[in-house]
């Protein structure tokens, strides 16, 4: 990948979809700080929150809420 | 794709409740089990169904939501010190979540049986010295380098949260216009789409793609591109302005 930005490949990334030698490259990229590229994460991560949310909602078991408040108070 | 309807999400008060999120993650930062119930009431049923699909367990997916929001309880100052969206964080890191377990299991599903009379094999496996488990299921040492790629990629994102996390602001309108949204992204033409799934909620990089539909990487590679974009588009559209014809 040798553009200077690496525009279509963010989505892919935070899904962790990318092969591990374009995904070590935006990683690094991201690290430098490009301003440009951080925006465009941003976004591509608004995009994969979004299509999470196209699943039907399902209430867990009233236990699990329990169980975890139990873990909290016990730390 | 699920329709709107299906989102159990108020599109009236989306943005308020995003809002009202980031107050009560201020508040679990300052140790309030309180405001994590509440974070919990609000955002557990949707992680729940995302948890669902990914792992296609209850029990599965209810360990991975307590692990989640163990996981904000601890994290939770440095969460509220980026001013990023909780919604996205929670999302983000329930996925990450859903595929260390979902990995874990193709990981031992890929493993040949340990069986010294080689039971379970047919002739042609065992005169060819193939492992036991040596069908489908097998990953070729290229997948697994994918496999390894996707996971260290979501340790990154899950170490460095303010480098991808939404504004809190950015979600609440998207989430203000989640129905808009849905209908855009329905129009994706259907090749494209199956693709996409398998991105989202299976978890396989590109090459698993590839291999699980039979198809040449770059077309594939190229259709991921090509759906990414089109759903950048229609969000543009729809986010930029209250009037765009979608």
């Amino acid at each position: 990948m040798d553009r200077p930005h690496l525009e279509d490949v963010y989505e892919l990334f935070v899904l962790g979809a990318l092969p591990e030698e374009d995904s070590r490259e935006v990683r690094e990229h991201l690290a430098q700080g490009c301003e440009h590229c951080l925006e465009r994460v941003k976004e591509a991560a608004r995009t994969v929150y979004l299509l999470s949310l196209t699943v039907k909602p399902s209430s867990p078991g009233p236990k699990v809420k329990a169980d975890l408040l139990r873990l909290l108070l016990k730390r | 794709m699920p329709t709107e309807a299906n989102t159990g999400f108020s599109k009236s008060t989306g943005a308020n409740k995003e809002l009202r999120a980031e107050e009560l993650l201020g508040r679990v930062a300052d140790r309030d089990v309180e405001a994590l119930e509440s974070l919990y009431d609000e955002f557990a049923p949707r992680l729940m169904g995302l948890l669902i699909r990914i792992l296609s367990s209850r029990p599965d997916a209810e360990s991975a939501l307590q692990e989640v929001f163990l996981r904000l309880w601890k994290e939770a100052p440095g969460i509220a010190q980026t001013k990023g969206s909780v919604a996205a964080w929670l999302v983000l890191m329930a996925r990450h979540a859903a595929f260390q377990r979902l990995r874990a299991q193709r990981t031992v599903a890929a493993r040949p049986a340990r069986s010294p009379l080689g039971q379970g094999r047919t002739k042609e496996e065992k005169s060819a010295g193939k492992p036991a488990d040596s069908g489908r299921h097998e990953h070729k040492p290229q997948e697994r380098r994918s496999a390894k790629s996707g996971s260290e990629t979501l340790s990154f994102l899950s170490a460095f949260p303010q480098l991808w996390m939404p504004r809190p602001v950015d979600i609440a309108l998207a989430d203000a216009r989640l129905g808009l949204l849905q209908r855009a992204f329905n129009q994706m033409p259907k090749p494209q789409y199956v693709a996409l799934e398998l991105a989202v909620f299976d978890g396989y990089t590109e090459s698993e793609i590839a291999a699980q539909l039979g198809e040449p990487l770059g077309k594939v590679s190229a259709g991921l591109r090509a759906a990414f974009t089109f759903l950048r588009h229609r969000q543009h559209a729809v986010l930029g302005t209250w009037t765009a014809h979608i």
